[in-house]
């Protein structure tokens, strides 16, 4: 029986267990170690943000469902990889520190194949005041997790009845929703969470006494890490930009683009822009998304010696069959994207979702005069990790039942992705930005103009959006938990 | 409008902008059932070319 161990259990995580263990079934022994009890629906994130749902909503405990699976499940935070083993050691293992029970143990789990499927540290602490370390300051809110967005609906709620208390010439409560750092991430989740919040403010008949802003470090409106794309809609194919715009406009909120937010202060978030000018932004409340970064995971070879950087770029994600040549915008290929997300030194190690280090932005990387950095990088969550997981579990159950076939490859470069942003919940009144896109890297020898396939790359808002995504939030639970004919739900 | 609001022209003030009757489409149920169905579709379609 083969041993494989899985770190992390998001979704790229828990959806290779899941394969692998029914594909395999008793050939292999499935562990995973993860430092959380409960797993996390995030997509829904932003409603618990706004009140609409709760905690227990998007979360169950993982314990059970993999007691009832036949998967290990090992509570842990992974520390250190020996992919060679060491000298107690014959076959390779990793180290992690128990954070379930009992707390603070060391654990130590030897594996065959490792998918490292960690997802990202929240690094708070690269923006001053923003955090310290992977922990959310006291300045502003986060609907990166459950726990945030539970604390960000209860700021939420206290300036919502504050509001109610404004008289009509009162100054307007500001808030403040975007990206906390020139080179974050998941501009995305940001930007359902302002159009829920604005959503929710009119609900609450109090809209007209708040200013929404948005702030990024997207170049325009509606890059979302991506480029910027051209979608099919309403019988145009126009940019996300003017799509985006076009919903900000309507629901009258303000935006500031080209970004990078340095400094945040009681009710202040000071900022960079490419222009090289300093600003600064007053909010009641904010709710900025960090920037992410890999978890601190060491690797050591057989004697011992750190080779970390042979593993891990510099930013902490792994590295994996990507072309990670430094080169310029230019020569950017979608062909420096990786296939088969297998680490490059050790052919029973991969990466995937957000732990495989992407070889360069998808968006053009953009200087302000001052030399800093402000681009977003490039999103891999979401269904892309599940599509990528699939792949991966593919390729180890081959490898435990000794078929010699070729790795299975799942680039983003050949990948269509389905984004349904929502912009209100609710049953009757409730809507979500629908956004396909074909691939998720452009690829540009193929599509030249605008690098994607333009009748499969659309956009829509509307009910039918929310529908879907409210339908997602329970097939999506419903698979995770590994019930009935749960395979037959596309990742 | 905010104090933050573009005054006079900018490019802003000119961007595109549904008109009642698209606002309206978008909640009204049996158009937004239709729309259900086809973004199911086609969903399945652009997320199946990449599987293929």
């Amino acid at each position: 029986m083969k041993r494989v161990l899985i770190l992390g259990a998001g979704v790229s995580g828990h959806t290779a267990a899941s394969y692998i263990k029914k594909w395999a079934g008793r050939k292999a022994e499935v562990i995973v170690m993860t430092p959380n009890s409960k797993w996390n629906w995030i997509p829904s994130n932003i409603w618990v943000g706004v009140d609409m749902m709760t905690t227990d909503d998007v979360t169950f405990d993982l314990a059970p469902v993999y007691e009832k699976a036949g998967i290990t499940f090992v509570q842990a935070l992974a520390q250190e990889v020996f992919p060679e083993g060491s000298a107690d050691h014959e076959k390779p293992f990793v180290r992690g520190m128990r954070t379930g029970d009992p707390t603070g143990e060391m654990v130590e789990v030897e594996y065959d194949y490792l998918i490292n499927a960690t997802g990202p540290k929240l690094n708070f602490g690269a923006t001053e005041g923003l955090g310290n370390g992977s922990e959310l300051g006291s300045h502003t809110v986060s609907v990166c997790t459950a726990a945030h967005a539970e604390h960000a609906a209860k700021e939420l709620k206290t300036q919502i009845e504050k509001a109610k208390q404004m008289n009509a010439a009162d100054e307007k409560l500001r808030v403040l929703i975007g990206t906390g750092n020139a080179t974050c991430t998941c501009q995305g989740a940001a930007w359902e969470y302002i159009n829920n919040v604005d959503f929710v403010l009119r609900e609450a008949g109090v809209r007209d006494r708040f200013d929404l802003t948005w702030i990024s470090n997207e170049q325009v409106l509606g890059d979302f890490g991506m480029g910027t794309v051209a979608l099919k809609s309403s019988g145009h194919y126009v940019s996300s930009k003017t799509f985006a715009e076009s919903l900000f406009v309507e629901k009258d909120i303000n935006w500031i683009t080209q970004a990078g937010v340095n400094k945040i202060e009681e009710g202040v978030a000071h900022y960079e822009t490419l222009a090289g000018e300093f600003g600064q932004e007053k909010f009641d409340f904010a709710m900025l998304i960090p920037p992410f970064s890999g978890v601190p995971l060491k690797a050591y070879d057989k004697s011992g010696a750190d080779i970390s950087d042979d593993i891990f770029a510099k930013n902490g994600f792994m590295k994996v069959d990507a072309d990670y040549t430094q080169k310029s915008y230019e020569e950017w290929s979608s062909d420096d994207w990786p296939k088969t997300y297998q680490s490059p030194k050790y052919d029973n190690m991969w990466a995937i979702g957000i732990a495989f280090a992407p070889p360069h932005f998808i968006s053009k990387p953009m200087h302000s005069p001052n030399g800093t950095l402000i681009a977003p990088a490039p999103p891999r969550t979401g269904q892309p990790s599940g599509t990528m997981a699939h792949a991966v579990a593919k390729t180890v159950v081959d490898r435990i039942k000794g078929r010699k076939s070729p790795a299975h490859e799942a680039p983003m470069s050949r990948m269509g992705a389905a984004c349904v942003a929502s912009t209100g919940k609710s049953l009757l009144k409730g809507s979500a930005a629908t956004i396909c896109v074909y691939p998720v890297v452009p690829d540009f020898k193929e599509y030249p103009q605008t690098g994607r396939d333009e009748n499969l790359t659309f956009g829509e808002i509307g009910l039918a959006g929310h529908w879907l995504k409210h339908l997602l939030h329970y097939l999506f639970i419903y698979k995770a938990k590994m019930k009935a004919f749960w395979s037959f739900i596309p990742d | 409008m905010s104090q933050q609001k573009p005054t006079g022209f900018d490019e802003r003030n000119f961007v595109p902008r549904p008109t009642r009757f698209t606002v309206f489409l978008r909640n009204f149920l049996p158009f937004q059932i239709v729309r259900f169905l086809i973004l199911n579709i086609k969903i399945l379609r652009t997320v199946g070319v990449g599987k293929k």
